[in-house]
């Protein structure tokens, strides 16, 4: 009886062990692409997107899209490059003390939020992919971006440059990087690249920026006055 | 009886302006601005011969507090209440400080950093000198206009009226007035904008001013003749015989600033050169000079 007993416990601490094994092997089994994206100078890029677009058709169809923010905060758009997929509303909270009246003319989304603070009732539906880019009609040095990916698995680097696309089902993706100041089309940078589970796959691109011209906040003046 | 008018409608506009900046607005922003410059004029008086011609240096400090209203339509108004003292190396009955308030109102024709604009504005100041003599009221009618042609650049024009009502001082010389210091004039001028780089802009300037001048130096009948004011002036006081006159005459000039953004979106550092070139009444003409370096912050 004894006997039996013992077996009866040996066995199930086998299946306890082999089943918290598996469970660890499916947790881990996500691959996951590690991105350093460096400028024409061999510099860090910061707001560049990496976007890896499954080929297989298994990996496709993963995503569904949260709610999203982009704040203004001391007249500017935060974050500056804001990366969602198509069908998420992103929501646009003033947090200034002045209203702001914010647009886009970009065809991937043409909207208009006239004179507001706070929060607008209604978000903005984004469901087409492309870059939009965003404008405040009272403060015309403000500008941000929107860019719509056509695939759930995408990272935005800091100012160091690195991107981090964890948790990506194994498989074949067509992997690319934008940045609003990139010279040159995305589609120019799309690489291939195989993700195995369990493993980092390491990928870096140089690309080069166009110089940036910022509408000042402040004006020229007329110089010297005259008495 | 006109000053007293012209001194009431300033009054009103002041107390209009301090009115609107007070009055509790939801969607009314607060913006604060100062500015330090140093300033080298190579003429302050606007002398014509070497030996009249003396330079002097200021500084001056400028703080201002701006009540900002987004209307819809693309239109604003803003209300500033400002304060300016400024300090001379030599001379010192120039020091002056200068408070006043304005109303502008600006009309963006559309969407867009690339749309025309309108604008106007009314202000007025209360000078108030060391020495007295220059003490009066400025009043100064602008309508502006401008259109950001690309990121990079920018254009834009302005035409301004402006009047000096100052005490009238005895007369020196029997058949000319002594109300030197109260003129009118009118000017334009057209200014380019130019972005280098992220942190770096230039603005180029042309301006053609008419009126009347206050220009200080050495008694001489071809300056009589040409003055339609004159009395002693104590400040300016470098030999005898030397009188303040007021001139009408036309100024051409020609700006060229260079703006560099600091550590913060809020900080501007300004070299600014101009040169002025004027034609006035009698063939009597002049140039001068002006430098200056500017810290503005923006809070």
């Amino acid at each position: 009886m004894q006997k039996r007993y013992l077996t009866f416990r040996l066995m199930f601490a086998v299946t306890a062990i082999v089943g918290a094994v598996l469970s660890n092997m499916s947790y881990s089994a996500a691959a996951e692409l590690r991105a350093f994206v460096k400028d024409q100078k061999g510099q860090p890029v910061e707001d560049a997107v990496v976007l890896a677009v499954p080929l297989d058709e298994k990996n496709k169809g993963l995503f569904k899209p949260p709610l999203d923010t982009v704040d203004q905060i001391d007249k500017d758009f935060i974050p500056h490059v804001k990366v969602v997929t198509p069908g998420t509303n992103v929501s646009f909270p003033n947090k200034d003390n002045v209203r702001h009246h914010v647009y886009s003319f970009s065809p991937a989304k043409t909207f208009e939020l006239p004179l507001y603070s706070g929060t607008p009732a209604k978000p903005v539906h984004f469901d087409k992919t492309g870059q939009v880019t965003l404008g405040c009609n009272i403060h015309d040095w403000m500008l941000g971006y929107v860019y719509v990916a056509d695939t759930p698995f995408f990272g935005k680097s800091l100012k160091d440059g690195k991107i981090l696309i964890a948790d990506a089902p194994a498989g074949e993706y067509s992997v690319r990087v934008w940045h609003p100041d990139m010279k040159g089309t995305e589609e120019a940078t799309a690489r291939k690249v195989m993700l195995i589970d369990a493993k980092s796959a390491s990928m870096e691109w140089q690309i080069t920026l166009k110089p940036v011209f910022k509408i000042p906040r402040a004006s020229g003046g007329s110089g010297g006055g005259y008495r | 009886m006109e000053n007293f008018n012209l001194t009431k409608r300033a009054n009103t506009l002041l107390c209009a302006c301090a009115l609107l900046a007070a009055s509790p607005t939801a969607f009314a922003e607060w913006m604060g601005n100062t500015d330090v410059s140093i300033q080298h004029d190579s003429n302050i008086n606007n002398g014509e011969l070497d030996s009249d011609v003396r330079e002097a240096t200021s500084l001056s400090m400028d703080v201002s507090a701006t009540d900002f209203f987004a209307l819809e339509d693309g239109k604003n108004v803003s209300v500033t209440l400002n304060a300016k003292g400024e300090g001379f190396d030599h001379y010192s009955g120039l020091n002056n400080l200068a408070l006043g308030a304005s109303l502008s109102l600006r009309k963006k024709w559309g969407l867009g950093p690339l749309v025309p604009w309108v604008g106007a504005s009314l202000s007025t100041a209360h000078l108030n000198y060391a020495n007295n003599i220059r003490n009066g009221w400025r009043h100064q009618f602008a309508l502006r206009s401008g259109k950001r042609i690309t990121e990079r650049f920018n254009v834009q024009g302005e035409l301004m009226a402006e009047q000096r009502d100052a005490k009238p001082l005895a007369p020196d010389i029997p058949w000319l007035s002594g109300d030197v210091f109260s003129q009118t004039s009118q000017a334009l001028s057209l200014n380019a904008e130019y972005v280098l780089n992220d942190g770096m802009f230039m603005t180029v300037g042309t301006m053609l001013r008419r009126g009347g001048i206050a220009a200080t130096s050495t008694e001489s009948q071809r300056t009589i003749d040409a003055s339609t004011a004159a009395a002693a002036d104590p400040v300016l006081s470098f030999g005898p015989h030397v009188y303040a006159y007021r001139l009408d005459g036309t100024t051409r000039g020609l700006s060229a600033n260079m703006t560099f953004n600091l550590l913060d979106p809020h900080s501007t550092l300004r070299v600014s050169l101009a040169r002025f070139l004027t034609h006035a009444n009698g063939g009597i003409n002049y140039t001068k000079n002006v430098q200056m370096i500017s810290w503005n912050h923006n809070f």
